[in-house]
């Protein structure tokens, strides 16, 4: 009888633990935008909730906006959304407005959100329309990721990323912009922490190259007054002794082998007058991107495919 | 049966070794910063030191004295408090405390009715359990590896005391367990060692994952920065959210240590009672 006691004892502590939420009565957030106008928080909650349509379940995603003048009283008010609790254990994606990432917001979310696996991403259009437009985080990834691969000039960070770059003091912390144009999600170029400077969709790509943040996209490169859709793989930089090593593999397909010999130099003097452009700028503005040399080796082979 | 014995004895003198790690790995983090590593490392060539100087120590057989009451019981209590507080932080945020304290109290209460040699078989079984998903661990968090961040202010005060700290943390439990692990012959003894040395090779290790992964000066503002490393981990598996489902490990030794605790003050009590009658 005293052997049965103890396992009673746990099994009746275990059945009534209280804090417990049904999955019903949870209201799941998928994405946040936070912004500031005239002095007021504004905190746009994306969520999430799977619908059965015909045996088929379809997620449908609808937005809450709050309103607050401090952060804590905005999130204080998103805790519960329609007599639901909200659940932030599967937030993929933060959207801020440009400029405003600070000190005491960084904090803030360091504090709230335990986990900082979500994606972050600044914009300097309205969250409410950018939602609208792109109603999930899937969709903003998969517009950005297309961009990535397009142009090389955005690649998405987690929040503990950007974290990482404060706090070690390495490299400056940068934030990628994008705006709404059209309907169509546009890279704005990149922000960097609290000196706010927004580098160019250029500078960008060269930073993330230069970090071996890319290593793969393709470019138009112009070569006798004729454009050539060029693809760069295996993209790499090796730091050695002061020297930066750059090098890559290039392939285009509608051109002869004479004339990627020629590309080979164009592109070579593309990137060397964008990097040494990059490296000004970061003196200038002193802030830190990529570690500064004045060895630079850009090593290009082809992929003769 | 004697083989089984040194593995019994092994994962004891690991999970003895290695339970304050989980509690109170930031606090030499918090201590050495980006020294964190070479802290640990000279904290381990302490450790062998001192393995080495109290070796006649060790493995002398001996009767526990009735002084080390009160040192168990403290050890008990702030085990039992911080492993409380381990599991509501990051997994029952708004669960209570007590309860957990009680929970955790019946559970190894249940464990340690058993005698000395059971709670050792079953630290077997969860030292293979554990060492299963420790691989699992270390294979899932490589593809966040960031060596850039890996860095070292090489300040002798704060590598001092790291390893210093390193060192009480993972000697004093140890030297406990060998107070009251009544086999010391000569086949057992490469146990006693073994265990030791493979308790501080996964310490190192998992210092070694957090200073590549979300890096020793983001950890600092953490208090279980190892959850950071556990919370990258995408399993090449089915499963993404690697820690929400295998997270029981992480109590694993808290609870033998626990037990084993428990079972001590038992004998006392036992010895008092037959010394009465």
């Amino acid at each position: 009888m005293k052997k049965i006691i103890i396992p009673i004892l746990v099994l009746l502590l275990l059945t009534g633990y209280t804090p417990y939420v049904e999955v019903n009565d949870l209201v799941i957030v998928d994405m946040l935008g936070l912004e500031k106008v005239d002095n007021d928080y504004i905190l746009t909650i994306n969520t999430v909730y799977e619908e059965k349509d015909n045996n088929a379940t379809k997620s449908i995603y609808k937005d809450y906006v709050f309103k607050g003048k401090s952060l804590g009283k905005v999130f204080l008010e998103a805790k519960k959304i329609n007599t639901k609790k909200a659940y932030y254990g599967h937030l993929k994606l933060v959207v801020f407005q440009s400029k405003l990432l600070d000190k005491e917001l960084i904090n803030y979310f360091q504090k709230e959100f335990k986990e900082m696996n979500y994606l972050i991403i600044g914009t300097d259009s309205r969250i409410n329309d950018l939602f609208k437009k792109y109603n999930s985080s899937s969709k903003i990834i998969k517009a950005v990721n297309k961009e990535k691969i397009s142009n090389a000039d955005i690649h998405l960070a987690t929040f503990e990323d950007y974290l990482k770059d404060i706090v070690n003091k390495k490299r400056t912390s940068t934030l990628p912009v994008v705006s709404l144009n059209n309907n169509n999600l546009v890279v704005k170029g990149l922000e960097t922490y609290q000196k706010n400077i927004l580098l160019s969709k250029e500078q960008a790509k060269i930073t993330y190259l230069l970090n071996n943040k890319i290593t793969s996209f393709h470019q138009s490169i112009k070569l006798n007054d004729k454009y050539y859709e060029v693809e760069f793989n295996n993209v790499k930089t090796l730091y050695q002794q002061g020297k930066v090593n750059l090098l890559m593999n290039i392939k285009c397909s509608d051109t002869s082998n004479k004339k990627i010999k020629e590309l080979k130099k164009v592109v070579e003097e593309l990137f060397r007058k964008e990097i040494d452009e990059l490296l000004t700028f970061q003196n200038d503005n002193n802030i830190k991107l990529v570690l500064p040399s004045n060895d630079i080796n850009i090593i290009i082979g082809a992929d003769w495919s | 049966m004697i083989k089984n014995n040194q593995l019994y004895i092994f994962s004891l003198v690991f999970f003895f070794t290695h339970c304050f790690f989980p509690l109170y790995g930031n606090n030499i983090i918090k201590v050495s910063g980006n020294d964190t590593l070479l802290a640990c490392l000279i904290g381990v060539i302490l450790d062998i030191i001192l393995f080495l100087f109290s070796k006649k120590f060790i493995y002398k057989k001996r009767k526990p004295s009735y002084l080390l009451i009160p040192i168990i019981i403290f050890f008990t209590i702030i085990l039992l408090k911080d492993t409380a507080l381990f599991i509501k932080s990051n997994f029952l945020r708004e669960g209570n405390l007590f309860y957990l304290i009680l929970l955790l109290i019946l559970t190894s209460l249940l464990i340690s009715k058993r005698e000395l040699n059971q709670i050792a078989h079953l630290a077997f079984i969860s030292l293979l359990i554990f060492f299963f998903l420790f691989l699992i661990q270390v294979t899932g968090a490589t593809h966040a590896i960031d060596t850039s961040y890996l860095d070292s202010n090489f300040t002798s005060s704060n590598i001092i005391k790291g390893a210093l700290l390193f060192s009480c943390y993972t000697y004093l439990p140890f030297l406990l367990l060998t107070i009251f692990l009544t086999d010391k012959t000569k086949k057992m003894r490469k146990a006693y060692l073994l265990g030791f040395l493979f308790s501080l090779l996964v310490i190192i290790i998992k210092y070694l994952m957090i200073g590549l992964g979300p890096s020793f000066l983001l950890s600092k503002y953490y208090d279980y920065p190892y959850m950071l490393v556990m919370n990258k981990i995408s399993s090449f598996l089915i499963f993404n959210r690697f820690y929400a489902i295998f997270n029981i490990f992480l109590i694993l030794d808290s609870t033998i240590v626990l037990a084993c605790l428990f079972s001590f003050l038992k004998g006392f009590i036992k010895e008092f009672k037959t010394s009465f009658n």
